[in-house]
Parts: structure tokens; C-alpha cells; sequence
């Protein structure tokens, strides 16, 4: 039981002396009072009936009377009368705030009677608060000790432990009062008193700077929030505990601090919900009188006071609830939990409410995480937005210059220059301007716009000539010269780049081996010998060191010192990753010219059974491997390795060799081919049935391709393929060839194919046939311009292959449809020059040139081309008899009839074309011109020319 | 589901009863004691008894001041019932409650008239009786309060009963509207978590785990209704989509945050998630070094002539 002056006022000491014992004093120990003519008894009487009523002050003086005039009579002093009267008279004087005297009368008690004060734990803490009211903290402390030892596990205790705490606090012995939070905390104290001792030991860490310590008290405890009182205070430590937590990276503490936060709106319910619950416990307890000076009481009537106090701070102080959400979601992105970062600064953004500064600020975020997400779409939009609401926020051109690296990134360069180009534009005196221009060239450059890309470079060099970036820019500007192959111009610039920068300068060994591979590719190989050699010998620590040592060994081989050149290959080891690959196969090259095939068989031997070597391309080795072996005339030990090469990789999806290794062993065997066929059906039915579905797929294509199949044969093995086989094993050509095949049957299946191989195989060369197959899709959905974009990305990234004939027909073909006719003209005598292309594909250039120029409006020109087709590619019928219709009706349209008679009579007369409709429709079309036919086209006959 | 909810009003409206025994107090605080009946004018009609006879009166809404309904010790005992939750006990003792006073609910809607028929529809839910639960939130939904819980309560019991009756159709009709009005850093997660399910069924995980999240991205210690049920759907989401790693993720949020998985609800996710940690378990007994990555793809072709080497135009970083 507690005792405050506030409390023996309020209440009365009635239930103090009830239940300290003392219900009446007895009567034989009352003597008279000589002073004021009182007996002994009635002036105690007196006291305790001041007691009674309440009247502490008048019962301390009482008391202090009583001791003046009975103080030296026996009756007074009496040992029983002494226990009775000095307890009260404590209590009344602690109650009239009388602490000296309290602890004279209680101290005197205690010492008298030790036994009695020791059992009695109102008393102990009575004193205690005695020596608390005077500051005389480590007497209290050791009065609240002796409470607690003496009468543990009560709830009683447990406050009394939290007031021993706080007195450590006030005294500034932090460890010893965190060292009994500690120990209070593993006690059996109820839950709601422990999260209090936790709370006072993080606030007394906070305000030492113990932030650490706090944190991980904060992180241990299992906080009660269902029922501990001080939510407001826990609130708020825990906002600055998980700020600080973000501050030192460890995010997931932070989270599960912010998750004890919150929103103001919410704190502010719970926290009234927890004084309307404590107001009636209190009012409730007022009423019990047994219970209404205990110490809970008076701790909850604390609490009370405190929580309303704290609630109208909460109605008065700024809303907490942006700025939390603004860190709790800036800890989200940092833990890469995007999702819930992004539904937050989204929250933050568009709720009206939010002030202006902190939308700005969790706008931007909102842009970061549409970054992190890579929603390209969506962080461009949104950073637009950004621009459009704050266009004078410090934020907006970084916020603009994000979604620009994000492009670029994405390799999505046109959509970065577009963003980049805004930023110059907008902001042309921005820090980071230079940076935008030469991040501008640089797309430009990827794009191969050289052009354009030298124009960023020297708007960055002209512009900001002391600019950190300007010698970049130089250098780039040197090198867009060497990827347009002007060598001379490119080693012009970089040599004086060179000579203008001191040696220290960073990029020095960077320009240095870029004029080695310069002079390499212009094929002067003894200059770029000696620069190579210098640039390795001055820069051996230099990132470039291992691609100098490959291009030392392409110099030497474009030198002829193969042997030389294969030394310095053999020098790069496996950490070199791709460069060691590269190595690998240049001294594979150099061996194979050499025809040392022995030596060949070795070096690939070695590599493939290098375990250190990158574990790629290693069927490839085997290949030629057995390659070799084959050139030797060692069949069946090339057959071994083939064959152990096809069961190690030929149901490898990367593998693509197997065609190669097919057509070797068909030529080991081509005495004897049945064998080869009997080989290669009993593998093809094994493959399939023991699920080896890209192997399997890839033996039927080559049994298509090369096994002189007739064209429904081979379009059965293709068609089967679609049908048996998953779409995730076939390999980069399988899906083009079976792609190419469904054209005309699935367009739906078609288009899934193409799109697999190209999300697959992004490299492969098979791509080709991925592009020409969508390009047909969308020429015949009627979307031209879609048709052209896959079209030209195939010109442009795979610019050789088994395709390139059709592609180009198409390409001229898209552009007519688009209106482009100088474009598909051009397209096709490009495709006119190519001898690979000559036949049919020339004819039908021919012919598409016609139908060109006749969609020009030019007629002349298209008969012209026409009639190259009928005169000098005879043997195409279909195209022949096309262009000889075709022509005939220019002529009439042009009414140059006797031409038209002329063309319709030469082709009537060509039996090759009678199962064709042009040759009936000439027919009848030579009828009846014919008798429109001017008399003088016989002189004309005669060789006299018409005027 | 118009013509659904309007067969509940009508099995809900034949349970109303003749009247209900009332003290009647009008504006000049007169009581009356009788038998509460609604008339067709819009007003009331109490039946009054006294060893005079019997007689009829009349009431419109506005001269009533206050109703005291005869049963309200059953109401109360009942309410206590549910808070003690035993909820057949609860139920039994308010469905002639909910009976007597059904009729009137829309006319006293200030009264507080209504927390019995809101308790008892609450219990027809854990009951399994859900088409029951769903006429009463429907009758409970037109009793428009200046407080307005009583509304959005009802609302909740009505979207709740049509999902566990699987009309998951009509329950995403209503959570589309319940998700516009709450927020969600409010205390229950209802609306998002049946929305969630409605597009996990339509196998649009992701749609689903924007929803699921939402609720769970604003909770914090304190409770929240319907929470554990958004987490199955969360890693229910990932798990479509391949992203065991977010779904591993997200359930040891779940676990850290000590929630119980909901019962019944996606076994087999939970299922899915403890192999995922098996299997995890395993392989960190027996982890390799990864193999290297090439970045590229060399010149590969050894036929080409010896002097056509590849020529070397790596380029470099865009920084200095």
C-alpha cells in the first residue's frame, strides 16, 4: 500500500490504520495531559480522532502535543504505546507533508521495533516515499528494496520495482537501473508492468544516447500493445528507434519497429479507448474504500494523468502519421519489398491531405520504386507527372535522368535519348547537364548513329570544355570514327587526345589500348604490335590487360606468326571468362590453318577437360575434335567422339553443333548411306523415346533438311514436330523452321514460336526467321509499320542468313504497301547485286520492281522491268507468264496496242505456260485487241520505225 | 444479384413477426404499453390493453420519443452470450429478438435498436447459416445512421455471408465497393482479402497480391480483422507466378508477425511453401559453388580464313 499527503488527504486514514492493525488504542495506556488538562488517553483520543476525519495536519500537531506533554511520562514512553502511536503518527505527518518528522516517527519505529516495521510493508513504504518527497534517493531505494525482497511477486511489487528503477534513472545509474528493467523483465510480473519497465529503460537509453542499447531493447521485448496503457510513448520510441535502425541498414529491425507505429488517427482511438477503460477502473476503485490509497490506484491514477496529457499533445502536435509513412516506405525500398513501398508512397502521393513538400518527396520515391520494379511504363509516367506538378522541385531533372538510365539499361535507347533530350532541353544549366550529353552520345553511339553521336560529344566538349566528362566525350568521339571503320580519323583523334592528357589521367591506358586495336583494325599489324606491347608493359594492372593480350594475338595472326600469335592466346586463363573462350577457339583457328590436327585434338582435349575452364562451349570442342580425327582419316575414333559429343550435348538447348556432327558422320559413312539413314532413324526413335525432345527434333530437321525429302515428306517431319514436341525443348532453329512451316496452317502457334525464340535465344542467328515470320503476320494483319520494325531489326542485327533473300523480298514488299517506293526499289536492286540471290529470287526482285513502279504510276519503267523477267528468266513460269500478262495490259492501258498484241501473241505462242490462267486470259484479251490494230504496224513489221 | 437479394428479403421478411411488446413514450412523455404493429401509412399502430378493454392507437414515427422493448433482458443476455462466445446460446436467445424488432430497425434507426439483429446475424455466420446472415445484413444495410458503423458492419457480414456461400461473383460485386469506401489502414481487411481470392480464382495473381497487400503493407502490431487471410493470398500470388523466393519471404513475414494460417483456407499453399522450406533445408547441406557466368558469346566460327579475326570493339562503361 502507497501513502502520498494527496492521498491520506483525500481519503482519510481510516483504511491505513484498518489495515496497518492499529483499530484503537488501548485505554489503560492513556494518561491525562497535565498542559491542556487532558488525560493521556483523552489527548490520544484526540489524535486518532483527527485521523479519523482526516486531518493529518491537525493530528501531526496533535501528535507533536501529545509528545510534549506526555513525552516523558512512562505511559508514553511505555514500549506497547510506542508501537501503537509511532506508525500513526508517521503516516499523519507524511500525510500533512511533514517528511522529516514522518521519518523521525517511522525511523524511530524501525529502529524500536524492527521486527514489526520489517512485517509491516505499508510502513517500509511509506518511508520510502518519505525519503523520495526529500530527494534522499538511495535512502528510498533501499527502503523500496526491502519491499520487494521482502514481499515479492505482488503487483504492489512490481510497481515498487518500476519506482527503484526510476530513482536509478534520476540518479544517473543508468546500468544499475537497465540491469534491473532486465531482471524485472524476466520476472512474473503482469505483461502490461513489464512493457512499462521496457519502455522506461529504452526512453532513459534514448535520452543518454544509448541507441543501441535501446534498440535492441526495443527489438527483445514482446510489447503488450492489447493492453499496455502508454501506446503514445511506445509510438514514438519506436518511430525514432526505426529511423535510427534505417540509418545503420538493418532494415528489418526497422520494419518491425514501424510496424509498432500507428497512424495518428488510430493512436489517437486506441489511446482514448485506454482512458475511458482506466477512468472507470479508477472511478470504480474511488468508490472502494479498501482500495482507494493502494498503491495501483495511485499508480493508475498517474498513468491517467499521464495518458490525458500525452492525448492532448497528440491533438495539438502536427500529425506524425506523412513523415512515418514516408520513412516506413523509403525502409520498404530499401528492403526491396517494392509491392509494399510502392502501395505507400502511392498512399502518400495522391492522398490531398499529404503537404505539398512530402508529396514531392514520396512522389519521387514512387518514381524509385517504379525504377527498382522495372515498369518502365509506369516510371516514366510517373516521373513526367513528377515534372508536371513540381517543375521547379531540385528533383525533377534527377527524376528524369533515372527513368533515361532506366532505358538505357533496358537497352531501350531511342526511349532514353527521347527523355535525355527533354532534360537538355529543359534544363540547360543543370549540374548534371554534361552527363546528360554525353550519356545522349553514348545511346547514340549503341544505336549507331554515329553521327548524331558525335554532335552530343562535341556539344559536351565545345560547351563544357573543363567539364570532368570532356576527355570521355573526346575518347567516345574518337571511337564513333572506328566503328564506322574510318581508322585514320579515329587514330588522328586519339592520338591527340592522347598527347593532350597527362599519363596519370585515368582514361590514359584506356586511349593507349584503343589505339592499339585502331591500328589492328586498319591492319597496320607492326605498329599495333609495338603500342600493344608498350600498353601491356606500362599498364599490367590495367582492366584491359587480358583483351590486349587477345588482340596481341589477332595482331600477330593478322602478321602470319601464328605460332606466336597461339602463345599469346594460350597466355589468358580462365578468369578472363568469355576472352578465355575466345582464346580457346582463335588457337583452335590457328591450329586448323596450320593443319597440325594433332596438335589441334590437344588443345581441345585439354580444355575440355579442364574442370577450372568455364564448363561452355564444350560440346563445340568436341566437334572439332572428332573434326579432326576425320581429316586424319581416323573415322571411327571421329565417330566416337561424335557420337560421345551427341550424347553429352545433343539434347543441350544451347548446343549447336549437332547439325555439324550429323553432317560429318554422314560423310564418314557416305559409302554407305543407307547405314547413315538406319543410324539416324534408330537414334531419332530412341531420342523420342527416352524424352530427349530437343535432340530428337534436331536429327528429324536435319533428316528434313538434308535427306532429299520431297516437300510434303518434309513438311510432315515439320508438322509432326509442332505436335509432338514441347515448345520449352526446342532449340533456336527448330522453333524458326517450325515456326516458318505453321505460317499457313497456325498463325496463332506461329507467332508463340517466334516469340519463344526470341525470348530464349536473344543471340542465336536463328532469330532471322523469327523476324521474317512476325514481319509476314503483321504485313498480313495489315500493320505495315510494325512488319518494317521487325524487318529492319533483322537487316540490321543479323544481316547474313539462310533467310535473307525472303526478308529482303518482304522488306520491299512492306515498303511499297508503305508508300515507300524509292525505299523498295532500292531494296530490291540491293537484293539484284547479290549473286547468292540470282534465279528465282532475282526474277521475282525483277517483277516486284514492276509492280513498284506501277503503283508509281509510271508504267514505262514497270514494262521495262517486266519484260526483263519474261526475256531473261524463262524457266520461272509462273513469274514469266505474271509479267508477260502484266506487260500486255500496261500496253493497253498505256494504248500502245501493238505492243500489247505483240507481248499477248509471244506469250499464246509458249506451250511451258498453259496451266497457267494468264496464258486463257491472254487469249481472249489478243482477240479483241487485234482488231484494233493501226495498218502502219505493218510497215513497223517491215522495220521501218513508227513515228 | 438483385434478384438474389431480393429472394432474401423476402425469406428475411417472412420471418417478421405481428408485433412486438413495447413502452411506447411520445414527445409529451406519455407511455403507452402494447403491441407494437407497423400500419400501411407509414406509421404505427400499438395495441393497448386495459381492464377498460382493448383499444388501438396511432403513432407517426415523429411523435415517438422513445421505445423500450419488453425483451430487452433477452437482448442483453444474449449479447453477453455472444461476448462469452457461445454462439448457439447467443443465437437461440436473439433470434426472437431479432423477430420482434426486425420491422422497425429502418424507422428508429438512432434508437439502437439494432445491435441484437447485428449479433445474431454475426452468429447465423459462424453457424454456417449464411443466406440467413446475409437477409439480416441486408435488412441491417437500409437502417441509415447518423454513426454509420451500423451500415459499413452490415455491409461486412453481407460480403462475408455471399463469399461463404461461394457466390463469389456477388461477394466481388460488393468488395469492389467495400474497398473504395475503407481504408486500408483501417481495422478490418475484409473487402481486400475476398477481392484478393475473387482474382486468384480468375487466375490474375497479381492483381490478387496488389489487393492482399494493401492491408497488410498499413498494419501494424495492433489488430486487424481478416488479416491472416491475406497473407495466404499474397504467397498464394507469388507461388502462380513462380516467385517462391517473394512467397517464402512474405510467409516468414507471417510467421515472424506470429499468425495462424487461416483454417481451411489454401492447404495446399501451406503445403507448397513447407516443401519449398524442405527442399531449402537440403540444399544448403549440399551447396556448390556456382559456375561462372560468361557475359559473351566469342567469334566461334574456325572456318572462316585465318586472317578474318574478330575484330575487338568492346566498349566501354559510359562513366569516367
Amino acid at each position: 500500500m502507497t501513502l502520498t499527503p494527496q492521498t491520506l488527504r483525500r481519503y482519510g486514514v481510516a483504511c491505513l490504520l484498518y489495515l496497518i492493525g492499529l483499530t484503537c488504542v488501548s485505554e489503560k495506556l492513556i494518561a491525562q495531559d497535565s498542559t491542556a488538562g487532558l488525560t493521556f488517553k483523552d489527548a490520544l483520543e484526540q489524535c486518532f480522532s483527527a485521523v479519523n476525519r482526516a486531518e493529518l495536519a491537525e493530528a501531526a500537531t496533535l501528535f507533536e502535543q501529545l509528545e510534549s506533554t506526555f513525552g516523558r511520562e512512562d505511559e508514553y514512553l511505555a514500549a506497547q504505546v510506542q508501537q501503537k502511536i509511532l506508525p500513526i503518527r508517521g503516516l499523519a505527518e507524511l500525510g500533512s507533508e511533514n517528511y522529516f518528522a514522518a521519518i523521525n516517527s517511522l525511523e524511530t519505529f524501525r529502529q524500536q521495533f524492527p521486527e514489526q516495521f520489517i512485517s509491516n510493508k505499508t510502513l517500509i513504504y511509506s518511508l520510502a516515499q518519505c525519503h523520495k518527497r526529500l530527494k534522499q534517493n538511495e535512502n528510498a531505494r533501499e527502503l523500496l528494496l526491502l519491499y520487494i525482497e521482502n514481499y515479492p511477486n505482488t503487483t504492489e511489487t512490481a510497481l515498487a520495482m518500476l519506482e527503484y528503477s526510476d530513482l536509478l534513472i534520476l540518479d544517473a545509474k543508468l546500468d544499475e537501473a537497465l540491469a534491473a528493467l532486465a531482471n524485472f523483465y524476466q520476472s512474473d510480473a503482469p505483461a502490461s508492468l513489464k512493457s512499462q519497465g521496457q519502455l522506461k529503460a529504452i526512453q532513459a537509453c534514448l535520452n543518454n544516447g544509448q541507441l543501441n542499447t535501446a534498440l535492441a531493447l526495443m527489438l527483445e521485448t514482446n510489447w503488450s500493445v492489447n493492453t499496455m496503457p502508454e501506446l503514445a510513448q511506445l509510438t514514438f520510441a519506436a518511430l525514432q528507434l526505426a529511423d535510427y535502425a534505417m540509418s545503420k541498414k538493418k532494415f528489418p529491425d526497422a520494419l518491425k519497429l514501424y510496424r509498432l507505429v500507428p497512424p495518428r488517427e488510430t493512436l489517437i482511438s486506441l489511446q482514448q479507448s485506454r482512458i475511458d477503460g482506466l477512468s472507470l477502473t479508477v472511478e470504480r476503485n474511488r468508490q472502494n474504500t479498501e482500495t482507494n490509497a493502494s498503491h495501483r490506484q495511485q499508480y493508475r491514477e498517474q498513468i491517467l494523468r499521464r495518458l490525458e496529457s500525452q492525448m492532448e499533445s497528440l491533438h495539438t502536435a502536427e500529425d506524425y502519421t506523412p513523415i512515418f509513412y514516408l520513412h516506413y516506405g523509403q525502409c520498404l525500398l530499401l528492403d526491396s519489398q517494392l509491392y509494399k513501398a510502392w502501395l505507400v508512397f502511392e498512399y502518400l502521393t495522391t492522398n490531398p491531405n499529404t503537404k505539398k513538400e512530402l508529396r514531392q518527396e514520396s512522389h519521387y520515391r514512387w518514381i524509385l520504386c517504379a525504377h527498382q520494379f522495372q515498369d518502365w511504363e509506369e516510371a516514366l509516367s510517373l516521373a513526367r507527372s513528377f515534372v508536371d506538378n513540381y517543375p521547379d522541385s531540385k528533383l525533377a531533372p534527377q527524376a528524369l535522368y533515372m527513368i533515361a538510365k532506366a532505358h538505357l539499361e533496358q537497352r531501350r535507347y531511342t526511349e532514353s535519348i527521347e527523355v535525355l533530350d527533354s532534360l537538355l532541353e529543359t534544363f540547360p544549366k543543370h549540374a548534371l547537364y554534361s552527363r546528360w550529353l554525353f550519356t545522349r552520345g553514348f545511346a547514340k553511339v549503341v544505336l549507331g548513329e554515329y553521327t548524331d553521336a558525335r554532335n552530343s560529344f562535341k556539344g559536351l566538349i565545345e560547351k563544357l570544355p573543363k567539364a570532368r566528362l570532356t576527355t570521355n566525350a573526346k575518347l567516345w568521339h574518337a571511337l564513333t570514327h572506328f566503328f564506322e571503320k574510318h581508322y585514320k580519323m579515329a587514330l588522328t583523334e586519339l592520338s591527340s587526345l592522347k598527347g593532350d592528357i597527362q599519363p596519370n589521367h585515368p582514361l590514359y591506358p584506356e586511349i593507349h589500348y584503343r589505339i592499339a586495336a585502331t591500328q589492328y583494325a586498319a591492319r597496320d599489324f607492326n605498329t599495333a604490335l609495338i603500342t600493344v606491347n608498350n600498353y601491356l608493359s606500362k599498364f599490367s594492372r590495367h582492366s584491359r590487360v587480358e583483351e590486349a593480350r587477345v588482340l596481341k594475338g589477332d595482331i600477330l595472326m593478322g602478321k602470319g606468326e601464328l605460332e606466336e600469335a597461339a602463345r599469346s592466346f594460350q597466355a589468358i586463363t580462365p578468369e578472363a571468362g568469355s576472352l578465355y573462350l575466345y582464346a580457346i577457339f582463335q588457337t583452335g583457328k590457328i591450329f586448323k590453318a596450320l593443319e597440325e590436327y594433332s596438335k589441334m585434338i590437344a588443345h581441345f582435349s585439354a580444355f575440355a577437360q579442364n574442370d577450372e575452364a568455364p564448363r561452355l562451349r564444350i560440346g563445340e570442342a568436341l566437334y572439332w575434335i572428332g573434326w579432326c580425327h576425320a581429316q586424319q582419316n581416323e573415322p571411327d575414333k571421329a565417330e566416337v567422339v561424335f557420337a560421345d559429343a551427341l550424347k553429352s550435348y545433343g539434347n543441350d538447348l544451347e548446343f549447336t553443333d549437332t547439325e555439324n556432327i550429323l553432317a560429318s558422320l554422314e560423310s564418314l559413312k557416305r559409302r554407305n548411306k543407307a547405314a547413315f539413314t538406319q543410324w539416324l532413324n534408330e537414334q531419332s526413335d530412341r531420342s523420342l523415346t527416352a524424352k530427349s525432345h530437343t535432340y530428337h527434333a534436331r536429327l528429324q530437321l536435319y533428316k528434313a533438311e538434308y535427306s532429299k525429302l520431297t516437300a510434303d515428306k518434309r513438311k510432315e517431319i515439320l508438322h509432326t514436330l509442332n505436335h509432338t514436341i514441347p515448345i520449352d525443348a526446342l532449340d533456336a532453329k527448330a522453333l524458326g523452321t517450325v515456326g516458318l512451316d505453321q505460317l499457313d496452317q497456325d498463325r496463332e502457334k506461329a507467332a508463340l514460336l517466334f516469340k519463344t525464340l526470341l525470348e530464349k535465344f536473344p543471340k542465336s542467328p536463328e532469330r532471322a526467321k523469327a523476324y521474317l515470320g512476325l514481319a509476314t503476320i503483321d504485313l498480313e494483319n495489315g500493320d505495315s509499320i510494325k512488319a518494317l520494325k521487325w524487318l529492319l531489326k533483322s537487316v540490321k542485327e543479323v544481316p547474313f542468313h539462310s533467310h535473307y533473300t525472303e526478308t529482303q523480298l518482304l522488306l520491299g514488299e512492306t515498303y511499297k504497301r508503305l508508300s515507300k517506293f524509292e525505299n523498295a526499289i532500292s531494296t530490291y536492286e540491293g537484293l539484284l547485286k547479290l549473286k547468292s540471290a540470282r534465279g528465282h529470287p532475282h526474277a521475282t526482285a525483277l517483277t516486284r520492281i514492276a509492280e513498284t513502279y506501277e503503283a508509281m504510276n509510271d508504267p514505262e519503267k514497270a514494262t521495262a522491268y517486266y519484260q526483263r523477267v519474261f526475256n531473261m528468266y524463262r524457266a520461272y513460269s509462273d513469274l514469266v507468264s505474271n509479267a508477260y500478262w502484266k506487260s500486255a495490259l500496261l500496253f493497253e492501258s498505256m494504248e500502245r496496242i501493238p505492243d500489247a498484241v505483240h507481248t499477248l501473241e509471244e506469250m499464246v505462242k509458249q506451250e511451258k505456260l498453259s496451266d497457267f490462267n494468264e496464258r486463257s486470259l491472254a487469249k481472249s484479251k489478243y482477240e479483241e485487241l487485234l482488231p484494233l490494230m493501226p495498218a502502219e504496224t505493218e510497215t513497223q513489221e517491215e522495220g521501218i520505225p513508227a513515228l | 444479384m438483385k434478384l438474389f437479394l431480393t429472394i432474401i428479403f423476402i425469406l428475411v421478411h417472412l420471418h417478421f413477426v405481428d408485433g412486438a411488446e413495447v413502452v411506447l413514450t411520445n414527445q409529451d412523455n406519455r407511455s403507452f404499453e402494447g403491441v407494437l404493429k407497423r400500419n400501411n401509412n407509414g406509421g404505427l399502430n400499438l395495441d393497448v390493453e386495459s381492464d377498460e378493454g382493448s383499444a388501438t392507437l396511432f403513432f407517426k414515427i415523429e411523435d415517438i420519443k422513445t421505445l423500450e422493448f419488453l425483451d430487452e433482458e433477452i437482448a442483453q443476455d444474449g449479447l453477453e452470450a455472444w461476448k462469452n462466445n457461445q454462439i448457439k446460446v447467443a443465437a437461440d436467445l436473439l433470434k426472437p429478438v431479432h423477430k420482434n424488432r426486425s420491422a422497425f430497425l429502418s424507422l428508429f434507426p438512432e434508437m439502437e435498436i439494432s445491435p441484437p439483429s447485428l449479433v445474431y446475424a454475426k452468429a447465423q455466420i459462424e453457424l454456417g447459416q449464411f443466406l440467413q446472415a446475409a437477409g439480416i445484413a441486408a435488412n441491417l444495410m437500409k437502417v441509415k445512421t447518423s454513426y454509420g458503423s451500423l451500415e459499413s458492419e452490415a455491409e461486412d457480414l453481407l460480403l462475408l455471408a455471399f463469399y461463404r456461400m461461394d457466390r463469389i461473383e456477388d461477394a466481388q460485386i460488393i468488395a469492389e465497393r467495400w474497398v473504395k469506401t475503407r481504408r486500408p489502414q483501417f481495422d478490418s481487411a475484409l473487402g481486400w482479402w475476398i477481392l484478393g481470392e475473387y482474382y486468384l480464382e480468375k487466375q490474375i495473381p497479381k492483381k490478387a497480391r496488389w489487393l492482399a497487400l494493401q492491408p497488410i503493407t498499413f498494419s501494424s502490431q495492433f489488430h486487424k480483422d481478416y488479416l491472416e487471410e491475406c497473407y495466404p493470398v499474397v504467397i498464394a500470388s507469388y507461388l502462380m507466378e513462380g516467385e517462391d523466393e517473394q512467397a517464402l519471404r512474405t510467409y516468414h513475414e507471417f510467421n515472424d508477425r506470429n499468425l495462424i494460417w487461416p483454417k481451411n483456407q489454401h492447404p495446399e499453399i501451406l503445403l507448397k511453401i513447407e516443401r519449398l522450406l524442405l527442399a531449402i533445408e537440403f540444399s544448403e547441406d549440399d551447396e556448390e559453388e556456382p559456375l561462372d557466368v560468361e557475359e559473351g558469346v566469342a567469334n566461334k566460327d574456325l572456318n572462316l580464313p585465318v586472317e578474318s579475326v574478330k575484330k575487338l570493339t568492346t566498349i566501354p562503361e559510359p562513366t569516367p
